[in-house]
């Protein structure tokens, strides 16, 4: 009611102005600001036709990329004015003058695209520099806390960068560490670098150096690249044809050597992926993916536990993808093949060639679709196949020799949910004679409810998970020992909750399981666990207590034995205080992992005990503000004392240090333009 | 010709790997040696790696070392069984033949507690090369053969045995991990951040078989790096029972970044106990000009979760002090109808319709113009954003589920411009 007051009494003044007569042929009219480009901030103000009728100015409305702005216009003169609340993001944006006509239909009535920019000479132009270096002194310390100099620097350095203007644009970041130690590199440097990325576009093609764009997801993997170079076309702009090609480093690397990650033929993968989209429609129902790649190397690198044995291989893959019945029925098909040589280029083993494939099916469905509260279903098969010797070095971890069949229904009817997935697995797909054959079959059934208010003023959310999987040899050739081939059970019980009782707020997990094995090598186990963590916010929103809690117990049924995990964490953290300038925290915990003797591995017991605490304390001597890009300088202290016990062989250890800081650091942004920090809402009625 | 020169091979080896052949001080004897396992099912397909003890029967004093220069490598026939090895055997033994890959080198030794029993602990890797040579040329087994000794004269060996299996993750009877993939959430290998920054960690994990994966997610701060001897304390404790499809993802804690300088952040594995010196980041945490902007809630009061958007569905909140503006954004889900999505919107996405309400509003329907965006049937994820009177959003609730029936939840008499309650 409110709203129709507001443009009744604007519609009124409005009709004091209308000329007696229409003018045929008046359109709205978006003024460009004075300046001649228009800012993140800049109100947008429209020039209204003086022929409109009251009741046609009462049906109108204005939507900026795709939000209903309406309620934020206000009158200036002759001019309708609405000023975004917040700055608008650099590049193109849409704005709409519709009208509900009578009938309840909406017309357009008038639409502008709109450049955004930084500056009249860039579309976009804003980076930043961050620089700080901490030099520390040792006060006091013990153990291998007190090992290596006194004095020690670290750094690092960050820089980031966007520029656009016309049809090109430009992007990067990198970032540098620098340790006197050396630790700060893999290579020992004080000064080394950490990551890279530089993308460079111009109109539909794309440049990037540093993490190139790999496939994604599908049988060759790819999902994620390592330091290389890519080249694509039509992505940005996602055109109907769209190609990507890379090439980079088989192994992930940090630091400058190895430079852009490609110079090793060694260790290199090259590949290429076309989609296409055939069907001009949207969303896509039809698309054709077809990918290849290329390349020899190890699959170990930094963080990586692999194979450092060098391996070659190719492949290549075509899916396609097709949608029905307005998106509710998806239908999918992958095959693909790979040459895979396991010992390089040496030629003792020849290469061979395997192949893959995946269908799947996916239909949603609704019902109850007149009631409040439609009932949501999704129905889906899939069913694949991956041959003994297909190897793809997109993807090193990836199993092979196994046909999989997989079964789901899921539904979902306001906060509850519930699920049931159905799962077959088989290996020794070949079937040879000479090696056992194995099956799995699994079930699992999950269900959860989201509570709109909290429970008895308490819980939001509720999941309980059941699961039972079985594996089971299916042939067992004469001359294998059938207590080395798979014959299990397991079954399991979770249940998590996450509660909000005021300002606290955490979750509870608790969970059950029992595992049988028919053969004596693997023993019977049972196990049980709970964890529970909790969140307070302090003082308004800058001092914050976490806490965290748990325990896992695993009992060796045929030993009696038990492997329990205990963990304790608590910290209050603080930041911000005193005007920015201060900073403190204090953190403890306590971690004990038990373990009894395996005479089947042969391991010894074990009993690790870990506590910890620190202490940081804070102050900031000289603050950025009010002159951005002036340094920071912080003062710090530090103390850290942790004990850690392995309790069976008896030993134990007690560092502790107490170090104090001198931190300085800068941050600068680049080609920051003058008065661009925000805008005031403008709120009226017309 | 050719067989001599396998023999004066094998002699070379014996002289190489045989400790007892080089003459030593310590008067002490290797009796015998044990493995546990003494043998483990590998799928030829793959590389593999398996953790072994060499149990060794030695009369050394305490401190006395028992070590073994290097293992022998042979590939067995069906049905071959190792025999017990003298003082000084020569290879090949009954149904063994020698590989291409000959000596597999390395040392690995463990002093002696004087008890009689020493325990050497070793990771074997196992190559795939070794597996797929051993399916072409019909081999199904390899021994891996150790000698020890404790520098008395006497050695004893052993072999560990391992077969081949038909690939896949249900081949193998017993718990072992095949491959591991440390990332940061961003999918990067090395961070610099910025001091107070949320920075998560992950791990991909592949393993074989079922069995209890113990490990510790581990963080060396500044205050140990610095010294040049990293100190790890512990983050949080992985204990999980790993069964059916082969693969895992471990979520890491939120890691600390309160402190500027270097830090190191590993998952050290406890069970299996596998050597993995590479699982292990790092990051530098570099000074903030300003601590980092925290987002406040929203509590959503109505439409409740999964409901239907109807002609009278109201969205209500609850109001936040400072808000100049509200914003009810309204997102697409990916996949269908989105029964198995995830609970946000991927990243970088931009809602498809929405409103813009004044602050002092906190509870609006949606407009007609804003229910025009909904494309029926589908489910979309909608959330409330709020801003101060300077633009900036101060603001938050969690997301929504909110199903749109195939008329869109126009349905009958929608008010044109509705927003006000």
């Amino acid at each position: 009611m409110g709203a129709i007051a507001r443009w009744l009494a604007g519609a009124a003044m409005w009709g004091v102005c209308l000329a007696a007569a229409a003018r045929p042929g008046l359109e709205f009219e978006l003024l460009l600001p004075e300046k001649g480009w228009r800012a993140p901030g800049d109100a947008f103000r429209i020039r209204v036709p003086p022929d409109l009728t009251v009741e046609v100015l009462r049906r109108l409305a204005l939507e900026l990329d795709g939000i209903d702005v309406t309620r934020f216009l206000r009158r200036e003169g002759e001019l309708a004015v609405f000023t975004p609340v917040e700055p608008l993001a650099y590049g193109e944006h849409e704005l709409r003058i519709v009208e509900y006509l009578p009938d309840g239909s909406i017309v357009e009535r008038a639409v502008w695209k709109v450049e955004v920019r930084q500056s009249r000479a860039f579309r976009e132009a804003e980076g930043s520099l961050d620089v700080g270096v901490d030099l520390s002194g040792r006060m006091e310390a013990s153990g291998s806390l007190g090992a290596g100099g006194g004095s020690i620097a670290q750094g690092s350095l960050s820089h980031s960068t966007r520029i656009a203007s016309g049809e090109w644009r430009a992007a990067g970041d990198f970032g540098l560490g620098y340790d006197s130690t050396g630790s700060g590199s893999p290579t020992g440097r004080r000064v080394d670098l950490q990551s890279y990325n530089l993308r460079f576009g111009w109109r539909s093609l794309g440049l990037t150096a540093g993490l190139p764009d790999v496939f994604g997801e599908g049988l060759l993997g790819g999902s994620y690249g390592t330091r290389g170079l890519g080249l694509d076309v039509g992505v940005r702009d996602s055109r109907r044809l769209r190609l990507n090609v890379f090439t980079m480093r088989g192994e992930a690397v940090s630091g400058f050597r190895e430079g852009l990650g490609v110079t090793d033929p060694a260790n290199r993968l090259t590949g290429a992926q076309i989609v296409w989209f055939p069907l001009a429609e949207r969303p896509e129902r039809l698309v054709i993916q077809a990918r290849t790649y290329t390349g020899r190397t190890p699959t170990a690198g930094e963080g990586v536990f692999g194979d450092p044995e060098e391996e070659t291989a190719a492949g290549r893959a075509l899916s396609v993808t097709g949608t029905l019945l307005d998106g509710r029925l998806r239908l999918s098909a992958e095959a693909a093949r790979t040459r895979w040589d396991a010992d390089g280029r040496a030629p003792l083993l020849r290469a061979r060639s395997d192949g893959a494939y995946v269908l799947g099916a996916e239909w949603a469905f609704m019902t109850g679709a007149s009631t409040g509260t439609p009932a949501e279903w999704l129905l889906g098969l899939r069913h694949g196949q991956i041959g003994p010797y297909f190897r793809s070095l997109l993807d090193p971890g990836q199993e092979a020799d196994q046909r999989a069949s997989q079964l789901t229904l899921a539904l979902r009817r306001g906060g509850f949910r519930a699920g049931v997935a159905l799962q077959r697995v088989r290996n020794n797909v070949d079937g040879l004679a000479d090696l056992a054959t194995s099956r799995l079959d699994s079930a699992q059934l999950e269900t959860g409810y989201s509570f709109s208010r909290p429970a008895l003023g308490l819980l939001n959310e509720a999941t309980v998970r059941a699961t039972w999987v079985r594996t089971r040899p299916i042939v067992i050739p004469s001359g294998i020992d059938p207590d080395l081939v798979t014959d299990d059970r397991q079954r399991a019980l979770e249940f998590g909750m996450a509660y909000a009782f005021g300002r606290l707020t955490g979750s509870l997990d608790l969970g059950l399981g029992d595992y049988r094995n028919a053969s004596s090598r693997v023993p019977d186990t049972r196990s049980w666990r709970w964890s529970l963590s909790a969140r307070r916010p302090l003082l308004g929103d800058r001092v914050f207590l976490d806490l965290s809690l748990g325990r896992d117990l695993t009992r060796d049924d045929d030993t009696g034995g038990i492997t329990r995990t205990d963990q304790l964490t608590l910290q209050l953290a603080a930041d911000g205080l005193r005007g920015g300038r201060l900073g403190a925290s204090l953190a403890g915990s306590l971690n004990r992992s038990k373990a009894p003797a395996d005479p089947g591995t042969g391991t010894d017991a074990s009993d690790e005990l870990t506590r910890s605490l620190s202490a940081q304390l804070s102050w900031r001597v000289i603050t950025p503000s009010p002159r951005p890009g002036r340094p920071a300088v912080t003062l710090g202290l530090s103390a850290m004392w942790q004990e850690s016990e392995e309790r069976v062989a008896g030993t134990s250890s007690r560092p502790w240090s107490v170090n104090a800081t001198l931190r300085i650091g800068a941050q600068r942004r680049l080609w920051q333009p003058a008065g661009t920090t925000g805008t005031a809402i403008g709120m009226g009625s017309l | 010709m050719r067989g001599m020169w396998k023999a004066v091979r094998a002699c070379a080896l014996a002289v190489a790997l045989v400790p007892g052949l080089w003459p030593s001080g310590a008067a002490a004897l290797v009796t015998s040696v044990t493995v546990k396992p003494n043998s483990v099912p590998v799928p030829f397909n793959r590389p593999a790696t398996v953790r072994i003890t060499w149990l060794v029967s030695s009369s050394a004093p305490a401190g006395t070392f028992v070590y073994s220069n290097g293992g022998l490598l042979q590939a067995a026939d069906p049905g071959a069984t190792f025999s017990a090895c003298s003082v000084l055997p020569i290879p090949p033994f009954t149904g063994d033949v020698a590989t291409p890959f000959g000596v597999v080198s390395g040392r690995v030794d463990a002093p002696s507690d004087g008890s009689g029993l020493v325990r050497v602990r070793e990771t074997l890797r196992i190559p795939v090369r070794w597996l797929v040579w051993a399916r072409e040329n019909g081999y199904r087994a390899f021994h891996y053969i150790r000698y020890f000794d404790d520098g008395g004269g006497q050695t004893a060996c052993t072999a560990f045995r391992f077969h081949l299996a038909a690939g896949g993750a249900i081949s193998a009877v017993e718990f072992g991990l095949s491959y591991i993939r440390m990332r940061f959430d961003d999918g990067r290998v090395a961070r610099v951040v910025a001091r107070g920054s949320s920075l998560g960690v992950r791990a991909e994990v592949r393993y074989r078989g079922h069995g209890l994966l113990r490990a510790v997610w581990e963080v060396a701060d500044p205050a140990s790096t610095r010294t040049g001897s990293p100190l790890y304390v512990p983050l949080q404790t992985v204990h999980r029972y790993l069964t059916g499809a082969g693969q895992t993802v471990l979520e890491g804690p939120r890691l600390p970044t309160g402190m500027t300088g270097l830090h190191l952040v590993r998952l050290r594995l406890i069970e299996p106990a596998i050597d993995a010196p590479n699982l292990f980041l790092r990051y530098f945490v570099r000074a903030a000009a300003a601590p980092p902007a925290r987002l406040a809630g929203i509590a959503l009061q109505a439409p409740a979760p999964g409901a239907g958007l109807r002609p009278d569905t109201r969205f209500a909140w609850a109001p936040v002090p400072e808000a100049a503006a509200y914003r009810i954004e309204l997102y697409e889900t990916p996949g269908g109808f989105g029964v198995s999505a995830a609970g946000t919107p991927p990243p970088g996405a931009r809602p498809v319709t929405g409103m813009l309400l004044p602050g002092g509003e906190h509870r609006a329907a949606l407009s007609a113009l804003a229910r025009k965006g909904l494309r029926g049937p589908a489910v979309y994820l909608w959330r409330v954003v709020a801003f101060d009177a300077a633009g900036r959003m101060v603001a938050a609730s969690p997301y929504r589920r909110l199903v749109v029936p195939a008329d869109g939840g126009a349905g009958a008499g929608a008010e044109p411009g509705a927003g006000g309650g």
